[in-house]
């Protein structure tokens, strides 16, 4: 685990290579180590510039000049070449040279010449790629972010981290007067917090802050650990599909074990539980897959969890990183998926990439390391205030408040009164320090993306740049949602189209008043034409109804006429006008009617046979004889005539006698009497 | 032989197609004159196969393979895959790779022992290519590109690499690759090497710009000239036959 760490680019490079100044785990030092040190208030000792973190800036220099040599002496060398040109090495074998080729510090070394950076020695490697080299995921697995995009990891970033770290860490000031550094999670858990000797008296009554001695007593029981106790460490990550646990005894690896399912998301990133939160769930084979792997993989991980049952008795405590959505895998509601009451979880409170052996060994190795601190500087002013500034934001509504004016306690109370996880509270904070360096979320911003136009308005006036982009590189304008919101942006451009840049600010074009008033006419006319339209619809919908119910009216009486026409014509004429009807009426009207007709068919046949015995009475043998035919009709039709006046008319004047009582004179009838006489003189005329 | 030949217009003869030892592969294309020059080529030793992937007719640069098996990427689509399957004989594997780089041809370059990656690819494609295709996987670029797959061609018995490869590069990489290289161009002076010719162990496809010189570098390099399918038995027709009646 020791290994050389170079100090930052402004301390001197020989204090680096003092052995000493050396990153130790834990579990190597000496039992005395803390015998007699004094515990240090990170609100009164100055800023330490941890040295891992500036290794990535140094380390890579001195190999460089190395490197150059080399190149010099290896010119010489010809045909058959067992060297790799890129990593500046030779081998003795093809073996050997072929394994270089697969090997990661290989790939690794090509991806810095195509970046056009210095190489690293194979020796560097490994320590390289455990802390130092954050910007290069070098064991690669499949869904692995572009690399691209973070190509340099930029100082003030670490900087910023460092405010951070010095929250998480614990200071001591050892008996050789040098100071050391370890993570404090690592003895304490997130509800309990360290009291300092010059603020006792704000924490007397707390009975989760623990005093110095107590803290210093941890840490000697921790390294006086008997190296064959059963005590375990588990570091349990879970993220984006991936699982890694791992339990440790001291710097051992007891079990381990990884898991990786595919439940992000390609392209669109996020799991499919996330997405199928927001309501729009989707279908596709993919999703399906996704869903089922979710679940394949809470039911491994946690099956898993109680096949390790034996280990989580035996240990102290268990380092958790499990972000958002990932914690339920691990938590049933607040309750952990595993046995918990010998030891405690605590957060992870590094930066933790991608869930794998690797990491988690990182992960375990960082936590349980004892820095050294070089004490070189004073805290400058802007980072203290810095630290004030965000302690403060972030601890509104906090019941601690009144101990605010300490800044050490201040920060403990945070951790204490936070319980989710350390880790997205440090990339909030960061985030936001960040932004006060690149760039900012103005007021503007967020009354833009709140869609207060008239605060907008205000703002603007004030004097508010549009042009200040949020740590998205976003401008206010782009923030806005709703249009009236965007047209203020719009109406203050086209009144001040000098003040601003308005081609950085993103706002499209202005929008004057003349704009606005010709927009709004066209809106009216628009709107008119809607309303026309719509009324004409109604027009044509009522007429149409009107029609229907016209022909449903037309149809019912046709089919009465038909009925009335079948009593009165002939059987054949009635079958005729019938078939006419069919096409109108429903089949039961029909058979309705198919009845009436029987019933009136045999009526008439009745009748008819009554009207030829009274007719066989009535008139001469020889004139019945000849008129059979005739006189059943006409004796029909002056039947029917009565139940139904059909088309009967007078015998002179033709006209109908719908309605009316005829005037008989034989077999003919009149309408009045007059019609009779005429009628008879016209016949005896003839 | 090293063949010359046009595709639509189109000298980059290494886009549209695709030759192994064991299959060739050539895009769908507006005319037959393309497809017929391999088929009257290869035609009695290797099956041709006519098929696009992912739709496009960029199959060179879309898909690895060699003798054992035939790599395509995750946007190609069941019906080419169903496709390639029946075509292919039936020792040669096909398989589908789910990798975010999905131009294959241009990040493997490979013959039937060994091959070259682009160095991002991830690990899981780096053992499918291991596995499938049956051949050490090196993570190496070609003067400094780091597209492998485009800018160098090799079969077994030979390489041409990208013109501006140093002569240290080019003695470590035909010592890993066991195979002779040689810096060069195709096309009239493209350094693309691998999207304007298309080789195996017996024969060769330029594009019609090529020029003789090029040819000539191909043909020696490649050893094309004493390599026919036939050669082999032409080179033992003495011991396999005692005498001639």
């Amino acid at each position: 685990m020791a290994s050389e760490h170079l100090p930052s680019s402004s301390s001197a490079a020989a204090a680096a290579t003092s052995p000493e100044n050396r990153h130790r785990s834990i579990f190597d030092l000496p039992v005395n180590f803390f015998d007699s040190c004094r515990l240090l208030c990170p609100s009164l000792t100055s800023v330490f510039e941890p040295l891992s973190i500036s290794e990535n800036y140094s380390s890579e220099n001195p190999h460089s000049t190395d490197d150059r040599e080399e190149k010099s002496t290896k010119t010489g060398v010809f045909f058959p070449r067992w060297t790799c040109n890129t990593c500046k090495a030779e081998f003795d074998s093809l073996q050997d040279q072929r394994s270089h080729f697969k090997s990661d510090i290989h790939r690794f070394n090509v991806k810095l010449s195509i970046a056009g950076k210095d190489i690293v020695k194979e020796e560097d490697f490994d320590e390289l790629t455990t802390d130092s080299f954050k910007d290069y995921d070098v064991s690669s697995i499949s869904g692995s972010e572009d690399e691209a995009d973070k190509g340099s990891y930029p100082r003030n970033d670490a900087s910023k981290g460092l405010i951070e770290n010095i929250r998480q860490k614990l200071f001591i000031l050892l008996q050789t007067g040098e100071r050391v550094s370890v993570w404090k999670s690592l003895i304490l858990n997130e509800s309990e917090s360290v009291s300092y000797e010059n603020d006792k008296d704000a924490w007397n009554d707390n009975p989760l802050c623990l005093r110095e001695n107590e803290v210093i007593e941890r840490l000697r029981t921790l390294i006086q650990e008997p190296k064959d106790s059963t005590s375990f460490r588990i570091v349990l990550l879970s993220s984006g599909g991936h699982f890694a646990g791992c339990v440790f005894h001291g710097n051992t690896v007891v079990a381990h074990k990884t898991f990786h399912r595919y439940v992000v998301r390609a392209k669109a990133g996020k799991k499919q539980s996330s997405k199928d939160a927001t309501g729009k769930a989707a279908h596709s084979a993919g999703a399906a897959l996704r869903r089922h792997n979710e679940l394949a993989l809470k039911k491994e991980i946690q099956e898993l969890l109680a096949s390790w049952k034996s280990y989580f008795d035996a240990s102290s405590c268990v380092f958790i990183h499990a972000p958002s959505s990932n914690r339920n895998v691990l938590f049933n509601g607040d309750k952990p998926c595993f046995s918990h009451q010998f030891c405690a979880i605590r957060n992870v409170p590094l930066t933790v990439r991608r869930p794998t052996l690797k990491e988690v060994k990182r992960i375990y190795s960082q936590l349980t390391q004892v820095s050294y601190e070089v004490e070189e500087k004073e805290i400058p002013p802007s980072t203290k205030e810095d630290m004030l500034l965000s302690s403060s934001t972030n601890d509104n509504g906090n019941h601690l408040d009144p101990c605010k004016e300490e800044l050490g306690n201040n920060l403990n109370c945070r951790d204490s009164s936070k319980s989710p996880s350390i880790n997205v509270k440090s990339d909030t904070i960061s985030s936001e320090s960040d932004s006060e360096v690149v760039c900012t979320s103005t007021p503007l911003h967020e009354a833009a993306q709140s869609g207060d136009g008239q605060k907008v308005l205000e703002l603007l006036e004030q004097g508010l740049d549009p042009c200040i982009k949020d740590q998205r590189g976003r401008t206010p304008y782009m923030l806005a949602n709703e249009k009236e919101v965007r047209n203020t942006f719009r109406r203050f451009m086209a009144s001040n189209l000098e003040k601003w840049d308005w081609n950085a600010a993103k706002v499209p074009s202005a929008l004057t008043k003349e704009m606005e008033e010709s927009q709004a006419a066209k809106q009216a006319e628009k709107e008119s034409k809607r309303k026309a339209r719509a009324k004409e619809l109604k027009k044509l919908r009522r007429a149409r109804e009107k029609k229907a119910q016209a022909e449903a009216a037309q149809s019912q009486k046709t089919i009465a006429v038909s009925q009335n026409q079948a009593t009165v014509a002939s059987v054949s004429k009635g079958w005729q006008s019938q078939s006419v009807g069919i096409s109108r009426i429903s089949k039961e009207e029909e058979l309705k009617r198919a009845q009436a007709l029987e019933r009136e068919k045999r009526a008439a046949a009745a009748e008819r046979r009554i009207a030829e015995a009274a007719a066989a009475t009535t008139h001469s043998r020889d004139a019945q004889g000849s008129s059979m035919t005739v006189g059943s009709t006409t004796s029909l039709q002056s039947k029917s005539g009565l139940s139904g006046p059909g088309d009967i008319s007078c015998s002179c004047c033709n006209t109908s006698l719908a309605g009316k009582v005829p005037f008989h004179r034989y077999n003919y009838k009149y309408c009045s009497t007059s019609c009779m006489h005429v009628h008879r003189e016209i016949l005896e005329d003839t | 032989m090293a063949t010359r030949l046009q595709f639509e217009n189109s000298c980059e003869v290494g886009v549209f197609s695709k030759l192994t030892n064991a299959y060739c592969l050539v895009a769908i294309g507006g005319s037959e004159n393309f497809y017929s020059t391999f088929e009257s080529e290869l035609a009695d030793v290797i099956p041709v196969v006519k098929t696009s992937i992912a739709g496009t007719r960029i199959i060179g640069r879309l898909c690895a393979g060699n003798k054992n098996g035939l790599l395509v990427p995750h946007n190609t689509t069941d019906q080419e895959l169903q496709h390639l399957r029946n075509s292919l004989p039936d020792h040669v594997v096909v398989q589908l790779i789910e990798e975010k780089l999905s131009a294959l041809g241009n990040c493997i370059a490979c013959n039937d022992h060994v091959a070259l990656t682009h160095t991002d690819l991830d690990k899981e494609t780096e053992e499918i290519i291991a596995d499938v295709l049956g051949v050490e996987v090196f993570r190496q670029t070609i003067a400094g590109n780091i597209l492998v797959g485009s800018y160098c061609a090799f079969s077994n018995r030979g390489g041409l690499v990208h013109p501006h490869t140093s002569i240290e590069d080019l003695d470590e990489l035909s010592t890993l690759l066991q195979v002779p290289l040689v810096a060069g161009t195709i096309n009239r002076g493209s350094e693309v090497i691998a999207a304007g010719m298309t080789v195996n162990d017996w024969t060769a496809f330029c594009g019609s710009d090529t020029t003789a010189t090029e040819l000539s570098v191909i043909e020696s390099v490649f050893k094309l000239r004493e390599a026919q399918p036939s050669a082999i038995v032409d080179e033992m027709r003495k011991s396999l036959i005692d005498t001639y009646v």
